[in-house]
């Protein structure tokens, strides 16, 4: 069987030491790969007290069977490892272009140990890798590190993961580049820079491997058929992610004002997709590798103080954390600033809501412009924001605060900030507004790694547009989102899903037009092993239990499936004016059905269910 | 009866119809009649709210007077001076 083999390149940065490990076979069938895959390294190879910037933490940079192949959707990878913003579990997933050159070098996954005294890249080519000095790199960011390194190693052919000054800095909600796609949640940049290393440089002359190439062809034909059929792809070539905009302001889901303006129509007007996909900013379109789709934006800015620039477009993240949620309407702005938070390599989304939660701070009198050492951080002033950006990824002033992540920087300003954070387990929220969904309200609450709309699907199920019989997770859920009640069992099941998306690794995009028997037989002809869709739910299960085990070693508990106040407060204009979310009522559903025990921990029953003895005898020692 | 009724901004896009006004004033009693009218007098909309068979799309959604509808109350009667709002839903990003 020449399928997923669990290859791994292991790098151990403080001794220079490279070797070659095969994962079980065992393992493999049962954690898929990808993010699976990681909780299940994290689980047997990291002590749970380490500190996430330490040598002792290990970066996992982790392909599925999926990935790398010419599946649309495809062309995903993981990177994984305890999150310095969290403190847990983390996992943060990427498209590009890297996936496919790491497999056909004939390799599933890098794990990367300890931490080198001085500034290295590791260089893959094929079966032979190489620590290399990167010392002529260390203070540049993604945009040119990129192009040197692809200069110097072959241009097109080479494929590169990079961190910008935020990781080398440890911001600790630093993303890792691959190109213009960003592994951007959860600090992994800053595990990376924590290691001295600077970026990963892949070169493959193989073929991605398939363990039956003719029935994994059949049904990527399928699949393409379908995409071009359905109508949520179809916008999604058209306008990219941020037609999404237009649909959110219409249904409540889009925030803005820090999450505390419920009507936000005027903002979306002019930064939705229509606007960015519009002649003024559009210079083309592009896909991630194998991808039919194309939903990403090539943008140029004609006018304005940015004028001159073309280059990657933002996604609908990215226009809300740079836009609405700042009170910010110039589209060309908002653009530029996504582009800073890239290239330095910051997650957008935790970038704009811990400067969110200062200019509210501001407008309060919580700070004032001595403490940001004379910006003025008041709502919707762009020169203030691209003046923040590299303050944070260089951790400069009051940069290094907000570099510390929405809670850690709330608790250092003290005087009531906290109120102002809009974080769960510590990660920032995504900006779609669970008042206007209750199902993701719980989705975030308890997701695997923090608030996360990728982690399981709740929130394409809130719109309508989510259809998968065989868990019963049909288009008339919509119909409830306004409610709390009934939501718990749905969520589980979403969560087990999500998970074998995210093991695949599989774009989250296409779980709009795959179904159950897509998604069984894609990873049977990929990986080799015969499994049916009931086989496939146990490990998503299986999966999502260890993830919470690992977090669980890590210190959390009940108390922390929580969400922020600001959004158990109900909004008071817009359409999802005066819903309340009765969260209580929500995990009082979830825990039983999810197999949680009331402390939080997976219960004794369900570890054993699962064949997860390892782990309870952690959890339950 | 008259009702105003509202595209999103999608639909008017992929029907072609952002040179009309934002707003357009129908004589039907509810959502579902509504939407049939418009459809009429736009049929390059068709594809994007009904599929081959004619059936309506699950990612059509209606609000009326900006609460969203229950896909039960779809064919529930309007009242004169009721504003509805006919999106296309959409998940992404
Ligand atoms: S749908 Fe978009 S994000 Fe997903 S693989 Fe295709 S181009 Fe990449």
């Amino acid at each position: 069987m020449a399928g997923f083999d669990g290859k791994m390149l292991e790098v151990n940065l403080s001794r220079g030491e490279i070797k070659k490990t095969a994962i079980d076979k065992g393992v493999l069938r049962k954690f898929i790969g990808g993010s699976g895959l990681a909780a299940k390294l994290m689980l047997d190879r990291i002590d749970p007290k380490v500190d996430a910037l330490s040598p002792q933490n290990e970066l996992y940079i982790l392909c599925g069977p999926i990935s790398g192949t010419a599946l649309p959707g495809g062309a995903r990878f993981s990177v994984c490892g305890k999150s310095p913003l969290t403190n847990m579990f983390a996992e943060s997933c990427c498209g590009g272009d890297f996936a496919s050159k790491l497999r056909s070098a004939g390799w599933d996954g890098i794990i990367v140990q300890g931490a080198s005294k001085k500034p290295v890249y590791l260089y893959v080519e094929d079966q032979k890798a190489e620590i290399k000095d990167a010392s002529d790199l260390w203070g540049k960011n993604n945009v040119e590190v990129n192009r040197v390194l692809k200069e110097r190693h072959g241009g097109r052919d080479a494929r590169v993961l990079t961190i910008g000054e935020a990781g080398e800095n440890q911001a600790r909600y630093a993303g890792i580049a691959n190109g213009r796609s960003l592994a951007a949640r959860c600090g992994m940049g800053a595990v990376m820079g924590s290691k001295k290393l600077k970026a990963v440089v892949v070169k493959g002359s193989g073929k991605v491997p398939l363990a039956d190439p003719e029935k994994f062809a059949e049904r990527r034909k399928i699949l393409i058929q379908k995409a071009k059929d359905n109508i949520a792809a179809q916008v999604l070539g058209m306008l990219g992610t941020n037609a999404a905009v237009d649909v959110s302001a219409a249904t409540g889901d889009l925030p803005g004002k820090n999450w505390s303006s419920g009507d936000n129509t005027a903002i979306a007007a002019k930064t939705g997709g229509p606007v960015l996909s519009g002649p003024q900013f559009l210079a083309g379109t592009e896909s991630c590798f194998g991808c039919t789709v194309g939903c990403k934006r090539i943008s140029k800015i004609t006018e304005g103080p940015f004028a001159g620039w073309t280059g990657p477009g933002p996604e609908y993240e990215g226009v809300v954390a740079m836009g609405s949620n700042l009170v910010i309407d110039d589209m060309a702005a908002v653009i530029w600033m996504n582009e800073m938070c890239n290239d330095f390599g910051l997650d957008v989304i935790s970038t704009g809501s811990c400067i969110a939660m200062a200019m509210e701070c501001m407008e309060h009198g919580i700070l004032n412009t001595k403490d940001t050492g004379g910006i003025d951080l008041k709502w919707g002033n762009v020169d203030a924001v691209v003046k923040m950006i590299p303050m944070i990824a260089r951790r400069e002033g009051f940069g290094a605060t907000l570099a510390e992540g929405a809670r850690r920087a709330a608790q250092k300003i003290g005087k009531g900030a906290s109120e102002y954070a809009v974080e769960v387990k510590g990660l920032e929220v995504p900006y779609h507004d669970p008042r206007a969904h209750h199902g993701l309200a719980l989705s975030y609450a308890t997701s695997a790694r923090g608030a996360c709309h990728t982690n399981d699907p709740a929130y394409s199920m809130g719109t309508g547009i989510f259809n998968w019989p065989e868990l019963d997770l049909l288009p008339t859920l919509a119909a409830g989102v306004r409610e709390s009640k009934g939501w718990g069992p749905l969520v589980k099941k979403s969560q087990d899903l999500g998970q074998i998306i995210n093991a695949g690794v599989i774009c989250y995009m296409f779980n709009l037009v795959m179904n159950g028997e897509d998604l069984t037989e894609l990873l049977s002809s990929a990986s080799g092993f015969d499994y049916t869709f009931a086989e496939l739910i146990e490990c998503g299960e299986r999966i999502w239990h260890t993830k919470r085990g690992v977090s669980n070693l890590m210190g959390i508990t009940a108390a922390d499936d929580a969400l922020p106040k600001r959004l158990l407060t109900p909004t008071t204009e817009g359409p999802a004016a005066g819903l309340k979310i009765d969260l209580e009522l929500m995990l009082k559903e979830y825990y039983p059905a999810r197999g949680l025990s009331s402390d939080g921990r997976p219960s004794k029953e369900t570890l054993s269910r699962l064949g997860l003895s390892d782990l309870a005898a952690k959890l339950y020692r | 009866m008259k009702i105003r009724v509202g595209l999103s901004y999608l639909l008017r896009q992929f029907g072609g119809l952002t040179a009309e006004p934002d707003t357009m004033e129908v004589a039907a009693s509810t959502p579902l009649e509504c939407l049939q009218v418009i459809v009429g007098r736009f049929p390059s909309l068709r594809q994007w709210v009904y599929d081959k068979e004619g059936s309506l799309l699950t990612s059509t959604m209606f609000f009326v007077n900006k609460e969203k509808l229950l896909p039960r109350e779809f064919a529930s009667t309007l009242k004169d001076g009721d504003e509805l709002l006919i999106v296309l839903a959409f998940a992404g990003g």
